[in-house]
């Protein structure tokens, strides 16, 4: 009750209200309110026989509502009587709130009364992960919802650049989820092939999808086009030539929205495009504290290190990024996501996870960024740059530590994959770049803590060295 | 009453659409800080009582009410303080949640309207630092000539102490809807730059005071909050200021007596989990060595000196 009566605080526009529920604790509430400013009448709806009595509270049933049904401002329920507040929707609260039992599904009624009412407030109970400090985890988790301007809740952004091939079969993944107030921006980056027919055949079937034509300028510029036309509270990006779960975005978006969390993000598989396999990818951190939500920014901040970059698998709301600034960098050719991802997490003060797989990431196809040459690698020199740059701002230690984490993880793996000459050259570069802020033993504690021995080998070779670069 | 504290946003443009309709006092003054502003406005108050309420926080109508009940109840004039419950509103997730000393506080005021005297029940002193949710008499006031340091961030903490060392009678009220705002971006306490020095300027004063008045009682709840404040601030200082906080921290330290120390020692066993007991007598021991002091220089540090430590001691317990 508690959360329930400090929100009822902050409102002070109500006059009559529904109240639905059976508990002692409940009818206490009638009482409370009648108290509060400006509330002129109470309906008190319970199924057993009432025993509340006061000349400001009428006792109902939902079958045979008083006359003013339609002037009810409020409705307030109970655990237990969620079933009872599905089937009023011609009352048309402006405010509709209620608390719930641990397993009752809260979206549905969301989803219901988000067209109807202005403000939603749903309390829920919360499954704690055995061994979990209670204070740290929190006892519920709240929905609150107010109507926006828009009828956007969430807006999946899709850079497209020759594509037509894998576009229906993406496109198609997306449009499993039917709820009507996400929208589609396809941003057709100048692509030269039939990707813009493609999606405009789409669009006469589906109302959702929006095209964005630009000249060619490269996928971070078509994202941040994206995300400057985006309506949504919340933000996705999808690769055109993946696919998707049908109910990826509407289990990441159900989960985000209970307990207003920054970040949600699930699993993914890797897709085979010769064989038709998939596989999960696991060394990507799905577990607790994050699959209950976490509101602890230094277990959030540690997802920069035991994630996977693919930011594609998660939802962000739109008001850190605006509020961050936080832009895909269009100076990089490529991996722009490595930097997005790790400033917004530096950011986030949330996070949830749903733990299963959900996203396929197409593996093998031609012209793939992970399938380019060494060349490419160089890029990331540049990424560090503005990573540097971002993380100073900041003058938190811990966050310049888990950089050099990232650092040791990407250089690693970049220096695994190159071969002949211009290794040498990157694993100078690597050298210079990885002493740049943190001393050798420094470094030595943080693979240890975060990344394992495996990393212990190259990196002490790289630092005791002998020669300079020629 | 709204003191305007120098604002640059359009506060003034707020306040000035509620004024109209309320009964509600505007003051504009140049930036003088919390302190400043608060003293501002007790210069001007011309009712029995004052409280003080942050910007970002918010009271029930029922809070108002529920004092001025218990205030007649109690022939008025005798009480110089209330002391009330928060609950702490965050704002992240949108939750509320008791406030941090609730179980301390209903154990001292198992009902609202409980009278205290502090100078017989030291375990008042053990409550949350926090100003707002004291009302203070003004005649009290006015008798000890209390007014708020100025210009230092942290300026809730000596008073703290100051008024309940004065304070004779004091009534409890417990939870009534005073919300506390935590972890929205602008708050003070959210800082990390050199506003964390001021705490050495707060330490000061109250180390002065307690010695001054050599008062036994007070040397565990002051040792324990500065303690307290001293972890809590060496965790948020950021990479320019938190090694100047650490040798500075190390001096106030070094330099109390050691009945503070016995003190500490001695309440932490009576009155705190067994966690945040050896928390506090880890972090005393340690900031008082300057050879050990520099485990805050880093969080690195601390946080693998924790982990050998609890690991050292949990070992040292299964032998046990």
């Amino acid at each position: 009750m508690l959360q329930i009566k400090s929100y009822l605080s902050k409102i002070y526009d109500i006059k009559s209200v529904l109240l639905i529920g059976r508990t002692k604790e409940f009818q206490e509430l009638a009482f409370w309110l009648l108290r509060k400013k400006g509330i002129e009448k109470i309906h008190y709806c319970s199924q057993e026989e009432n025993n509340i009595c006061s000349d400001l509270i009428e006792p109902c049933t939902l079958k045979y509502m008083p006359h003013s049904r339609k002037q009810i401002d409020a409705v307030i329920f109970d655990r237990g009587c969620r079933e009872m507040a599905i089937d009023i929707q011609e009352i048309a609260p402006r405010f509709f709130i209620g608390r719930l039992d641990k397993e009752e599904e809260y979206f549905d009624l969301w989803e219901q009364y988000r067209q109807i009412s202005d403000f939603i407030y749903l309390e829920r109970e919360k499954t704690i992960w055995p061994g979990a400090n209670r204070e740290d985890a929190g006892s519920c988790e709240i929905l609150e919802w107010q109507r926006g301007e828009e009828d956007v809740e969430l807006s999946v952004i899709l850079p497209v650049y020759n594509v037509e091939a894998y576009l229906p079969e993406c496109i198609e993944s997306l449009l499993k989820w039917k709820a009507p107030y996400v929208e589609y921006l396809f941003v057709n980056d100048g692509s030269v092939d039939g990707s813009a027919d493609v999606i405009g055949r789409y669009m006469e079937q589906d109302r959702r999808i929006h095209l964005i034509d630009k000249k060619n300028g490269g996928c971070a510029s078509a994202r941040n086009r994206g995300i400057a036309q985006a309506k949504g509270r919340y933000l996705g990006f999808v690769d055109p030539d993946d696919f998707i779960e049908g109910s990826m975005f509407y289990q990441l978006f159900r989960r985000i929205i209970l307990g207003n969390y920054d970040l949600a993000y699930c699993g993914y598989k890797e897709y085979y495009e010769q064989s038709g396999n998939t596989e999960k990818i696991l060394n990507d951190c799905l577990k607790e504290p994050y699959d209950s939500g976490t509101y602890r920014q230094d277990k959030v901040q540690k997802l920069a290190v035991n994630t996977r970059v693919a930011i594609w698998r998660c939802i962000y709301k739109k008001d850190v990024i605006d509020h961050h600034q936080i832009r895909f960098h269009e100076d990089l050719k490529r991996f722009d996501d490595l930097p997005f991802r790790v400033e917004y997490i530096f950011a986030a003060k949330s996070a949830v996870c749903v733990p299963e797989y959900l996203y396929y990431y197409r593996l093998g196809r031609k012209g793939q960024d992970v399938a380019c040459s060494d060349e490419g690698f160089f890029v990331h020199f540049s990424i560090f740059e503005h990573l540097d740059k971002y993380v100073e701002k900041f003058k938190d230690k811990a966050k310049t530590d888990l950089l050099q984490v990232i650092k040791i993880q990407t250089h690693g793996f970049a220096l695994s994959k190159m071969k002949g000459k211009r290794k040498w050259e990157y694993w100078y570069r690597a050298r210079q770049d990885l002493n740049k802020n943190t001393g050798y033993f420094r470094t030595l504690c943080l693979i240890m803590m975060y990344t394992g021995k495996g990393n212990l080998g190259w990196y002490t070779g790289m630092k005791l060295w002998p020669f300079k670069r020629n | 009453m709204i003191v305007n504290d120098g604002s640059d946003d359009d506060t003034e443009e707020i306040c000035k659409r509620y004024i109209k309709e309320n009964k509600i006092d505007y003051i504009y003054q140049e930036n003088r800080g919390l302190g400043g502003a608060r003293n501002r406005g007790m210069d001007l108050v011309d009712t029995p009582y004052v409280s003080f309420l942050d910007s970002d926080d918010w009271l029930m109508p029922e809070y108002v009410e529920k004092l001025a009940y218990h205030l007649k109840r109690h022939k008025e004039e005798k009480i110089e303080m209330i002391m009330t419950l928060p609950q702490i509103f965050h704002e992240g997730s949108k939750i509320v949640k008791d406030w941090y000393d609730k179980p301390l506080f209903e154990s001292i005021f198992p009902e609202d309207g409980v009278i205290v005297n502090p100078q017989e029940n030291a375990d008042i002193y053990r409550f949350e630092v926090n100003q707002c949710r004291k009302v203070l008499q003004m005649k009290f006031i006015n008798r000890i000539h209390f007014r708020f340091r100025e210009r230092v961030k942290w300026e809730d903490v000596y008073p703290h102490f100051y008024l309940l060392s004065k304070c004779c009678v004091c009534m409890g009220i417990g939870e009534t809807g005073f919300y506390y705002r935590i972890g929205s971006h602008t708050q003070i306490t959210s800082l990390r730059g050199k506003e964390r020095m001021d705490i050495l300027v707060v330490f000061e004063d109250l180390l002065q005071y307690i010695f001054s008045e050599n008062r036994k009682a007070l040397y565990f709840p002051v040792m324990r909050v500065m303690v307290r404040f001293s972890i809590w601030c060496i965790r948020m200082a950021d990479t320019d200021n938190r090694k100047n906080l650490v040798d500075k921290l190390h001096l106030v330290f070094k330099r109390l007596p050691k009945e503070c120390i016995t003190a500490l020692k001695k309440g932490v066993k009576e009155c705190c989990g067994r966690a945040d007991a050896r928390q506090y007598l880890l972090f005393i021991t340690a900031i008082r060595r300057k050879p050990l002091s520099f485990v805050f220089y880093d969080y690195l540090w601390q946080e693998m000196g924790e982990k050998t430590i609890k690991k050292l001691l949990g070992a040292g317990e299964r032998v046990a």
